[in-house]
Protein backbone atom coordinates (compact mmCIF):
# COMPACT_ATOMS: atom_id res chain seq x y z
CA UNK A 1 0.00 0.00 0.00
CA UNK A 2 1.56 3.47 -0.91
CA UNK A 3 2.27 5.82 1.84
CA UNK A 4 0.06 8.38 1.68
CA UNK A 5 2.55 11.12 3.30
CA UNK A 6 3.08 14.13 1.52
CA UNK A 7 6.19 15.95 0.50
CA UNK A 8 7.08 19.63 -1.10
CA UNK A 9 8.32 18.29 -4.70
CA UNK A 10 8.35 22.27 -6.46
CA UNK A 11 8.81 25.33 -5.81
CA UNK A 12 7.71 28.58 -7.85
CA UNK A 13 8.32 32.54 -6.31
CA UNK A 14 8.30 35.66 -8.44
CA UNK A 15 9.93 38.76 -7.37
CA UNK A 16 8.32 41.27 -4.85
CA UNK A 17 7.49 44.68 -6.50
CA UNK A 18 5.29 47.36 -4.97
CA UNK A 19 4.98 50.03 -8.12
CA UNK A 20 5.41 47.30 -11.00
CA UNK A 21 1.13 47.44 -11.83
CA UNK A 22 1.15 43.36 -11.48
CA UNK A 23 -2.12 42.50 -10.48
CA UNK A 24 -2.30 39.18 -8.38
CA UNK A 25 -2.99 37.06 -11.08
CA UNK A 26 -0.37 37.63 -12.80
CA UNK A 27 1.98 37.23 -10.29
CA UNK A 28 0.29 34.16 -9.23
CA UNK A 29 0.31 32.41 -12.93
CA UNK A 30 3.72 33.28 -13.24
CA UNK A 31 4.94 31.65 -9.85
CA UNK A 32 2.26 28.46 -10.52
CA UNK A 33 3.89 27.88 -14.17
CA UNK A 34 7.77 28.15 -12.21
CA UNK A 35 6.57 25.40 -9.42
CA UNK A 36 5.19 23.17 -12.19
CA UNK A 37 8.70 23.60 -14.39
CA UNK A 38 10.35 23.17 -10.95
CA UNK A 39 8.63 19.91 -10.16
CA UNK A 40 8.83 18.88 -13.51
CA UNK A 41 4.82 18.03 -14.31
CA UNK A 42 2.60 19.35 -16.64
CA UNK A 43 -0.40 21.28 -15.32
CA UNK A 44 -2.51 18.64 -16.34
CA UNK A 45 -1.27 15.80 -13.78
CA UNK A 46 -2.47 18.52 -10.95
CA UNK A 47 -5.57 17.07 -9.48
CA UNK A 48 -5.97 19.45 -6.70
CA UNK A 49 -5.29 23.11 -5.84
CA UNK A 50 -5.36 25.27 -2.90
CA UNK A 51 -5.30 29.08 -2.22
CA UNK A 52 -6.52 31.85 -0.39
CA UNK A 53 -8.07 34.64 -2.43
CA UNK A 54 -8.96 36.90 -0.14
CA UNK A 55 -6.45 40.18 0.27
CA UNK A 56 -5.73 40.76 3.92
CA UNK A 57 -5.37 44.51 4.04
CA UNK A 58 -8.82 46.23 5.66
CA UNK A 59 -8.81 48.41 2.55
CA UNK A 60 -8.69 45.89 -0.14
CA UNK A 61 -11.44 46.15 -2.76
CA UNK A 62 -11.55 42.12 -2.95
CA UNK A 63 -11.43 42.15 -6.79
CA UNK A 64 -10.92 38.04 -8.13
CA UNK A 65 -7.81 38.56 -10.25
CA UNK A 66 -6.66 42.16 -9.57
CA UNK A 67 -6.22 41.78 -5.39
CA UNK A 68 -6.48 38.45 -5.02
CA UNK A 69 -7.34 34.86 -7.06
CA UNK A 70 -9.78 32.26 -6.42
CA UNK A 71 -8.93 28.32 -6.73
CA UNK A 72 -11.88 28.72 -9.93
CA UNK A 73 -9.82 31.69 -10.90
CA UNK A 74 -6.81 29.64 -10.88
CA UNK A 75 -7.71 26.56 -12.41
CA UNK A 76 -9.75 28.62 -15.48
CA UNK A 77 -6.81 30.51 -15.91
CA UNK A 78 -4.59 27.01 -16.04
CA UNK A 79 -6.76 25.17 -17.67
CA UNK A 80 -6.97 22.52 -14.71
CA UNK A 81 -9.42 19.64 -15.55
CA UNK A 82 -10.21 16.53 -13.69
CA UNK A 83 -9.50 18.89 -9.89
CA UNK A 84 -10.48 16.39 -7.04
CA UNK A 85 -9.81 19.37 -4.58
CA UNK A 86 -10.18 22.92 -5.27
CA UNK A 87 -9.91 24.88 -1.73
CA UNK A 88 -10.38 28.38 -0.98
CA UNK A 89 -9.03 29.49 2.25
CA UNK A 90 -9.66 32.84 4.26
CA UNK A 91 -6.61 35.29 4.47
CA UNK A 92 -6.87 33.93 8.04
CA UNK A 93 -5.83 30.95 7.72
CA UNK A 94 -2.30 32.26 6.59
CA UNK A 95 -0.08 30.38 4.02
CA UNK A 96 0.61 27.21 6.66
CA UNK A 97 -3.45 26.63 6.43
CA UNK A 98 -2.86 26.39 2.70
CA UNK A 99 -0.24 24.09 3.09
CA UNK A 100 -2.00 22.17 5.77
CA UNK A 101 -5.35 21.30 3.80
CA UNK A 102 -2.93 19.98 0.68
CA UNK A 103 -1.57 17.91 2.82
CA UNK A 104 -5.05 16.59 4.15
CA UNK A 105 -6.24 16.32 0.63
CA UNK A 106 -2.78 14.38 0.04
CA UNK A 107 -2.89 12.01 2.96
CA UNK A 108 -6.93 11.59 2.32
CA UNK A 109 -6.05 10.08 -0.49
CA UNK A 110 -8.30 12.31 -2.11
CA UNK A 111 -5.58 13.91 -4.20
CA UNK A 112 -1.87 13.26 -5.09
CA UNK A 113 -0.62 16.49 -6.57
CA UNK A 114 -1.86 19.85 -5.19
CA UNK A 115 -0.86 23.19 -6.60
CA UNK A 116 -0.82 25.54 -3.42
CA UNK A 117 -0.47 29.40 -3.96
CA UNK A 118 -0.27 32.67 -2.12
CA UNK A 119 -0.58 35.51 -3.89
CA UNK A 120 -0.16 39.48 -2.56
CA UNK A 121 -0.77 42.53 -4.48
CA UNK A 122 -0.17 46.33 -3.32
CA UNK A 123 -1.70 49.09 -4.86
CA UNK A 124 0.02 52.62 -5.19
CA UNK A 125 -3.57 54.26 -5.13
CA UNK A 126 -4.62 53.08 -1.80
CA UNK A 127 -3.74 53.23 1.95
CA UNK A 128 -3.16 49.71 2.75
CA UNK A 129 -4.23 49.54 6.53
CA UNK A 130 -6.55 52.22 6.13
CA UNK A 131 -9.80 50.55 7.01
CA UNK A 132 -12.72 52.64 5.07
CA UNK A 133 -15.41 50.72 7.05
CA UNK A 134 -18.05 53.07 8.41
CA UNK A 135 -19.63 51.09 10.83
CA UNK A 136 -18.62 48.78 13.15
CA UNK A 137 -20.74 45.19 13.65
CA UNK A 138 -19.79 42.12 15.45
CA UNK A 139 -16.47 42.28 17.40
CA UNK A 140 -15.79 45.31 15.87
CA UNK A 141 -17.87 47.37 17.61
CA UNK A 142 -15.27 47.36 20.51
CA UNK A 143 -12.46 48.81 18.63
CA UNK A 144 -13.46 50.28 15.53
CA UNK A 145 -15.63 53.69 17.09
CA UNK A 146 -12.30 54.22 19.14
CA UNK A 147 -9.80 54.53 16.28
CA UNK A 148 -8.37 51.03 17.02
CA UNK A 149 -8.10 49.81 13.50
CA UNK A 150 -5.82 47.07 11.86
CA UNK A 151 -1.80 47.76 10.73
CA UNK A 152 -0.85 47.11 13.99
CA UNK A 153 -3.25 48.53 16.81
CA UNK A 154 -4.30 45.04 18.90
CA UNK A 155 -0.21 44.07 18.25
CA UNK A 156 0.89 47.76 19.81
CA UNK A 157 -1.78 47.23 23.07
CA UNK A 158 0.16 43.62 23.59
CA UNK A 159 3.28 44.84 23.23
CA UNK A 160 3.32 47.77 25.39
CA UNK A 161 1.89 45.84 28.05
CA UNK A 162 4.76 43.10 27.02
CA UNK A 163 7.74 46.15 27.70
CA UNK A 164 5.71 46.88 31.12
CA UNK A 165 5.62 43.31 32.27
CA UNK A 166 9.26 42.23 31.76
CA UNK A 167 10.88 45.65 32.38
CA UNK A 168 11.69 46.02 29.02
CA UNK A 169 12.77 49.14 26.88
CA UNK A 170 12.11 49.60 23.52
CA UNK A 171 15.54 49.32 22.30
CA UNK A 172 14.53 45.42 22.99
CA UNK A 173 13.15 44.99 20.06
CA UNK A 174 16.41 45.82 17.50
CA UNK A 175 17.30 42.87 17.25
CA UNK A 176 14.33 41.60 15.69
CA UNK A 177 15.01 44.15 13.21
CA UNK A 178 18.38 43.44 13.17
CA UNK A 179 17.87 40.11 12.34
CA UNK A 180 15.32 40.62 9.61
CA UNK A 181 17.34 42.76 7.83
CA UNK A 182 20.96 40.78 8.24
CA UNK A 183 18.84 37.85 6.60
CA UNK A 184 17.34 39.81 4.00
CA UNK A 185 21.12 40.77 2.67
CA UNK A 186 21.33 37.51 1.59
CA UNK A 187 18.20 36.78 -0.14
CA UNK A 188 18.23 38.37 -3.88
CA UNK A 189 14.23 38.22 -3.49
CA UNK A 190 13.57 40.58 -0.34
CA UNK A 191 12.45 43.63 -1.09
CA UNK A 192 15.46 44.92 1.41
CA UNK A 193 18.30 43.43 -1.04
CA UNK A 194 21.34 45.36 -0.93
CA UNK A 195 19.96 48.19 1.77
CA UNK A 196 21.64 48.89 5.08
CA UNK A 197 20.77 47.11 7.67
CA UNK A 198 19.46 49.88 10.18
CA UNK A 199 21.25 51.05 12.93
CA UNK A 200 19.37 50.63 16.45
CA UNK A 201 19.83 53.96 16.65
CA UNK A 202 17.70 54.28 13.13
CA UNK A 203 15.58 51.90 14.60
CA UNK A 204 14.59 54.07 17.23
CA UNK A 205 14.50 56.79 15.63
CA UNK A 206 11.77 55.53 13.20
CA UNK A 207 8.35 57.41 13.36
CA UNK A 208 5.38 55.08 15.10
CA UNK A 209 2.48 53.52 14.01
CA UNK A 210 0.76 52.90 17.24
CA UNK A 211 3.08 52.97 19.45
CA UNK A 212 5.47 51.56 20.68
CA UNK A 213 5.09 49.77 17.01
CA UNK A 214 7.59 51.76 14.64
CA UNK A 215 6.90 51.91 10.43
CA UNK A 216 10.46 49.29 10.46
CA UNK A 217 7.99 46.72 13.06
CA UNK A 218 5.58 46.64 10.06
CA UNK A 219 6.49 44.20 6.90
CA UNK A 220 5.96 46.43 3.84
CA UNK A 221 3.28 45.49 1.36
CA UNK A 222 4.53 44.07 -2.10
CA UNK A 223 2.85 42.69 -4.78
CA UNK A 224 4.04 39.02 -5.44
CA UNK A 225 3.63 35.17 -5.52
CA UNK A 226 4.65 31.81 -4.28
CA UNK A 227 3.69 28.94 -5.51
CA UNK A 228 4.59 25.00 -4.33
CA UNK A 229 3.42 21.92 -5.84
CA UNK A 230 3.19 19.22 -3.03
CA UNK A 231 2.90 15.85 -3.64
CA UNK A 232 2.11 12.21 -2.30
CA UNK A 233 5.57 10.90 -1.06
CA UNK A 234 6.19 8.35 -3.39
CA UNK A 235 5.28 10.72 -6.40
CA UNK A 236 7.65 13.57 -5.52
CA UNK A 237 10.48 11.02 -4.74
CA UNK A 238 10.37 11.05 -8.59
CA UNK A 239 10.86 14.72 -9.48
CA UNK A 240 14.05 16.48 -10.23
CA UNK A 241 14.43 18.46 -6.75
CA UNK A 242 14.96 16.09 -3.18
CA UNK A 243 11.53 16.54 -1.51
CA UNK A 244 10.96 18.61 1.61
CA UNK A 245 8.88 15.87 3.23
CA UNK A 246 6.23 17.20 5.54
CA UNK A 247 6.38 15.30 8.82
CA UNK A 248 3.74 16.96 10.89
CA UNK A 249 1.44 20.11 11.59
CA UNK A 250 0.94 21.41 15.34
CA UNK A 251 -2.08 23.98 15.71
CA UNK A 252 -0.97 26.84 17.95
CA UNK A 253 -4.00 25.87 20.58
CA UNK A 254 -2.06 22.75 21.32
CA UNK A 255 -0.41 24.24 24.38
CA UNK A 256 1.37 20.76 25.81
CA UNK A 257 4.98 20.97 24.52
CA UNK A 258 4.81 17.11 24.70
CA UNK A 259 1.81 16.69 22.14
CA UNK A 260 3.05 19.47 19.95
CA UNK A 261 6.69 17.75 19.74
CA UNK A 262 4.39 14.60 18.88
CA UNK A 263 2.81 16.03 16.40
CA UNK A 264 5.28 17.95 14.48
CA UNK A 265 7.35 14.69 14.72
CA UNK A 266 10.40 16.49 16.84
CA UNK A 267 11.30 18.43 19.72
CA UNK A 268 11.91 22.20 19.04
CA UNK A 269 15.61 21.17 20.12
CA UNK A 270 16.13 19.19 17.30
CA UNK A 271 14.72 21.87 14.74
CA UNK A 272 17.89 23.19 13.01
CA UNK A 273 16.10 26.17 11.31
CA UNK A 274 13.14 28.27 12.18
CA UNK A 275 11.02 30.28 10.38
CA UNK A 276 8.83 32.04 12.18
CA UNK A 277 6.06 34.64 10.87
CA UNK A 278 7.04 38.28 11.54
CA UNK A 279 3.99 40.18 9.95
CA UNK A 280 4.72 42.43 13.08
CA UNK A 281 8.32 41.80 14.40
CA UNK A 282 6.92 41.52 17.88
CA UNK A 283 4.60 38.44 16.88
CA UNK A 284 8.56 36.76 16.57
CA UNK A 285 9.21 37.21 20.19
CA UNK A 286 5.94 35.43 21.38
CA UNK A 287 6.93 32.69 18.88
CA UNK A 288 10.17 31.88 20.02
CA UNK A 289 8.73 31.70 23.71
CA UNK A 290 5.66 29.94 21.91
CA UNK A 291 8.04 26.83 20.32
CA UNK A 292 9.51 26.38 24.21
CA UNK A 293 12.78 27.87 22.48
CA UNK A 294 12.57 30.30 25.76
CA UNK A 295 10.59 31.52 28.93
CA UNK A 296 8.12 33.92 28.42
CA UNK A 297 9.52 37.11 28.45
CA UNK A 298 12.90 36.18 27.36
CA UNK A 299 11.93 36.05 23.99
CA UNK A 300 13.62 39.30 22.37
CA UNK A 301 17.23 38.38 24.67
CA UNK A 302 17.07 35.04 22.75
CA UNK A 303 16.96 36.23 19.43
CA UNK A 304 19.67 38.90 20.68
CA UNK A 305 21.63 35.83 21.90
CA UNK A 306 21.48 34.17 18.26
CA UNK A 307 23.05 37.35 16.59
CA UNK A 308 25.54 37.32 19.39
CA UNK A 309 26.40 33.65 18.78
CA UNK A 310 26.93 34.35 15.22
CA UNK A 311 23.66 32.31 14.36
CA UNK A 312 22.16 34.94 12.26
CA UNK A 313 20.65 32.15 9.50
CA UNK A 314 19.14 30.26 12.71
CA UNK A 315 15.63 32.05 12.48
CA UNK A 316 14.11 33.50 9.26
CA UNK A 317 17.48 33.11 7.26
CA UNK A 318 15.28 34.57 4.26
CA UNK A 319 14.64 37.97 6.60
CA UNK A 320 11.35 37.15 7.52
CA UNK A 321 8.17 39.46 6.65
CA UNK A 322 9.89 41.92 7.88
CA UNK A 323 13.22 41.65 5.89
CA UNK A 324 11.85 40.23 2.87
CA UNK A 325 8.03 42.25 2.06
CA UNK A 326 4.77 41.16 3.45
CA UNK A 327 3.98 37.45 1.81
CA UNK A 328 1.97 36.34 4.87
CA UNK A 329 3.92 33.52 5.81
CA UNK A 330 4.28 31.91 2.40
CA UNK A 331 7.88 33.42 2.18
CA UNK A 332 8.27 31.83 5.60
CA UNK A 333 7.62 28.21 4.12
CA UNK A 334 9.70 28.79 0.90
CA UNK A 335 11.81 29.07 2.81
CA UNK A 336 11.49 26.02 5.19
CA UNK A 337 11.48 24.08 1.86
CA UNK A 338 14.47 25.47 0.81
CA UNK A 339 16.37 24.90 3.74
CA UNK A 340 16.15 21.06 3.17
CA UNK A 341 16.14 21.58 -0.40
CA UNK A 342 17.89 24.60 -2.05
CA UNK A 343 16.99 25.99 -5.76
CA UNK A 344 20.08 27.91 -8.02
CA UNK A 345 17.77 30.84 -7.36
CA UNK A 346 18.17 30.64 -3.54
CA UNK A 347 21.57 29.13 -3.54
CA UNK A 348 21.91 28.95 0.61
CA UNK A 349 24.79 27.98 2.06
CA UNK A 350 23.75 25.37 4.91
CA UNK A 351 21.15 22.61 4.45
CA UNK A 352 19.42 21.39 6.93
CA UNK A 353 17.63 18.03 7.74
CA UNK A 354 15.22 19.07 9.95
CA UNK A 355 13.33 22.84 9.39
CA UNK A 356 10.30 24.12 11.12
CA UNK A 357 8.00 27.23 10.08
CA UNK A 358 5.59 28.51 12.65
CA UNK A 359 2.85 31.04 11.14
CA UNK A 360 0.53 32.55 13.28
CA UNK A 361 -0.63 35.74 15.66
CA UNK A 362 -0.58 34.42 19.40
CA UNK A 363 -2.99 31.34 19.92
CA UNK A 364 -4.35 31.13 16.08
CA UNK A 365 -1.99 29.48 13.57
CA UNK A 366 0.06 26.56 13.43
CA UNK A 367 3.89 25.20 12.94
CA UNK A 368 4.61 22.54 10.14
CA UNK A 369 7.85 20.26 10.32
CA UNK A 370 9.90 19.42 6.95
CA UNK A 371 12.91 17.17 6.78
CA UNK A 372 15.04 16.16 4.37
CA UNK A 373 13.66 12.41 4.92
CA UNK A 374 10.59 10.41 5.14
CA UNK A 375 8.93 10.86 8.84
CA UNK B 1 -17.97 67.37 17.97
CA UNK B 2 -16.79 66.60 21.64
CA UNK B 3 -14.19 69.40 22.98
CA UNK B 4 -12.99 66.69 24.94
CA UNK B 5 -11.55 64.45 21.88
CA UNK B 6 -10.40 66.61 19.85
CA UNK B 7 -9.13 63.79 17.62
CA UNK B 8 -12.61 62.60 17.10
CA UNK B 9 -15.08 63.64 14.21
CA UNK B 10 -18.66 63.45 13.32
CA UNK B 11 -17.44 60.58 10.61
CA UNK B 12 -16.18 57.69 13.21
CA UNK B 13 -17.66 54.28 12.42
CA UNK B 14 -20.63 53.66 13.75
CA UNK B 15 -21.68 51.46 16.08
CA UNK B 16 -23.70 48.36 14.45
CA UNK B 17 -25.77 47.01 17.55
CA UNK B 18 -26.92 43.31 17.48
CA UNK B 19 -28.88 41.04 20.05
CA UNK B 20 -25.71 40.27 22.33
CA UNK B 21 -24.53 44.48 22.70
CA UNK B 22 -27.63 46.15 22.67
CA UNK B 23 -27.54 45.91 26.37
CA UNK B 24 -23.90 47.28 26.77
CA UNK B 25 -24.37 50.32 24.39
CA UNK B 26 -27.75 50.97 26.46
CA UNK B 27 -26.32 51.10 29.61
CA UNK B 28 -23.19 53.31 28.28
CA UNK B 29 -26.17 55.56 27.05
CA UNK B 30 -27.54 55.38 30.62
CA UNK B 31 -24.01 56.56 31.99
CA UNK B 32 -22.59 53.36 33.45
CA UNK B 33 -21.16 50.26 32.02
CA UNK B 34 -22.55 46.61 32.12
CA UNK B 35 -20.42 42.96 31.07
CA UNK B 36 -21.82 39.68 30.99
CA UNK B 37 -21.72 37.21 33.98
CA UNK B 38 -22.15 33.23 33.25
CA UNK B 39 -25.15 32.39 35.57
CA UNK B 40 -23.59 28.57 36.18
CA UNK B 41 -19.81 29.28 36.50
CA UNK B 42 -19.71 32.99 37.52
CA UNK B 43 -17.20 33.63 34.41
CA UNK B 44 -16.79 37.14 33.83
CA UNK B 45 -17.14 38.62 29.98
CA UNK B 46 -16.81 41.31 27.33
CA UNK B 47 -16.96 41.68 24.45
CA UNK B 48 -20.53 40.26 25.03
CA UNK B 49 -20.37 36.36 23.80
CA UNK B 50 -23.28 34.13 22.82
CA UNK B 51 -22.50 31.74 25.26
CA UNK B 52 -20.01 30.65 28.01
CA UNK B 53 -16.32 29.07 26.39
CA UNK B 54 -16.09 27.81 29.89
CA UNK B 55 -19.48 25.59 30.85
CA UNK B 56 -20.56 26.12 27.84
CA UNK B 57 -23.96 27.72 29.29
CA UNK B 58 -26.04 29.26 26.12
CA UNK B 59 -28.33 31.82 26.70
CA UNK B 60 -28.18 32.56 30.51
CA UNK B 61 -25.18 35.43 30.37
CA UNK B 62 -26.40 37.76 32.71
CA UNK B 63 -25.55 41.79 32.59
CA UNK B 64 -23.75 43.12 35.43
CA UNK B 65 -23.06 46.18 36.39
CA UNK B 66 -19.19 47.68 36.83
CA UNK B 67 -17.60 49.85 38.94
CA UNK B 68 -17.30 53.33 37.38
CA UNK B 69 -13.07 53.24 37.94
CA UNK B 70 -10.46 51.31 36.68
CA UNK B 71 -6.66 51.33 35.89
CA UNK B 72 -5.36 51.42 32.59
CA UNK B 73 -3.94 47.83 31.65
CA UNK B 74 -2.38 49.27 28.49
CA UNK B 75 -2.32 51.88 25.84
CA UNK B 76 -1.42 52.86 22.02
CA UNK B 77 -1.32 56.75 20.79
CA UNK B 78 -1.99 55.88 16.84
CA UNK B 79 0.20 58.24 14.39
CA UNK B 80 -1.59 57.76 11.22
CA UNK B 81 -4.57 57.56 9.72
CA UNK B 82 -6.24 54.20 10.10
CA UNK B 83 -9.60 54.85 10.49
CA UNK B 84 -12.20 57.12 9.01
CA UNK B 85 -13.18 60.16 11.77
CA UNK B 86 -9.84 60.04 14.22
CA UNK B 87 -7.04 62.67 13.33
CA UNK B 88 -3.79 61.62 15.13
CA UNK B 89 -2.26 61.47 16.81
CA UNK B 90 -5.10 60.51 19.56
CA UNK B 91 -4.44 57.59 22.45
CA UNK B 92 -6.60 54.68 22.83
CA UNK B 93 -6.76 52.81 26.00
CA UNK B 94 -7.23 49.07 27.77
CA UNK B 95 -9.29 49.56 31.21
CA UNK B 96 -9.22 46.79 33.60
CA UNK B 97 -12.33 47.93 35.61
CA UNK B 98 -12.19 47.75 39.45
CA UNK B 99 -15.28 45.44 39.31
CA UNK B 100 -16.02 42.46 38.65
CA UNK B 101 -12.96 41.12 37.79
CA UNK B 102 -12.01 40.40 34.54
CA UNK B 103 -13.85 43.36 32.90
CA UNK B 104 -11.41 44.70 30.05
CA UNK B 105 -12.90 47.42 27.73
CA UNK B 106 -11.33 49.84 25.10
CA UNK B 107 -11.95 53.08 25.22
CA UNK B 108 -11.84 56.69 24.85
CA UNK B 109 -9.48 58.25 27.00
CA UNK B 110 -10.31 62.53 27.61
CA UNK B 111 -7.99 64.95 29.09
CA UNK B 112 -4.73 63.28 29.62
CA UNK B 113 -1.37 64.51 27.64
CA UNK B 114 0.20 61.67 26.09
CA UNK B 115 3.38 61.98 27.70
CA UNK B 116 1.48 60.72 31.53
CA UNK B 117 -0.50 58.05 29.62
CA UNK B 118 0.80 55.05 31.20
CA UNK B 119 -0.11 51.43 32.52
CA UNK B 120 -1.71 51.34 36.62
CA UNK B 121 -3.02 54.58 35.67
CA UNK B 122 -6.33 54.84 37.57
CA UNK B 123 -9.22 56.17 35.90
CA UNK B 124 -12.81 56.76 36.04
CA UNK B 125 -16.20 56.82 33.62
CA UNK B 126 -17.05 60.20 32.98
CA UNK B 127 -20.01 61.40 30.13
CA UNK B 128 -20.17 58.75 27.00
CA UNK B 129 -19.26 60.75 23.57
CA UNK B 130 -22.39 61.12 21.52
CA UNK B 131 -21.32 59.93 18.18
CA UNK B 132 -23.93 58.20 15.13
CA UNK B 133 -24.08 54.96 16.10
CA UNK B 134 -23.93 55.00 19.87
CA UNK B 135 -22.95 56.83 22.60
CA UNK B 136 -19.44 55.67 23.24
CA UNK B 137 -17.42 55.25 26.78
CA UNK B 138 -15.13 57.75 27.95
CA UNK B 139 -12.69 58.11 30.87
CA UNK B 140 -10.71 60.14 32.32
CA UNK B 141 -7.51 60.03 34.87
CA UNK B 142 -8.63 60.01 38.43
Amino acid sequence: MVRRAAAVMGVGATELTRHSQLTAADVALAASLAALEDAGIPAADLDGYVGCPEAPNPSAAHTDGVDGVSARFMAEALGLRELNTLIDLPQSALAIGLLNAACMAIQSGQATRVLVVRAMYHDDSIAYSFDPRRHAGGQDQFSLPFGLGKGGGIQALWWQRYLQDYSLGEDALYPVIENARRNAVGNPRSYWAGKDVPTQDAYLRAPYVYSPIRVLDCDIPVTGAVAFVVAREDIAKGGPNPPAYVHGFANRQVSSTEKRSRLLGASAAEVESWQLYDGFSVLMVDSVERMGLCPSGEGTAYIKDVLDEGRVGFINSFGGSIGEGRMHGAGHLLEAVLSISPRSWRNRSERVSLAAADIGMWDHGAAVLLGSNPR
Amino acid sequence: MDPRLPWLHSDSPEVLADSSSRPFWQAVADGHLVVQRCDRCSGVYFPPRPMCPACLNHGNLVWEGTSRTGTVYSFTIAHYEMVPGFTPPYPIVSIDLDAPVGARLIAHLEGTNVADLHIGMRVELTAPVMTKGAPCPVFRAL
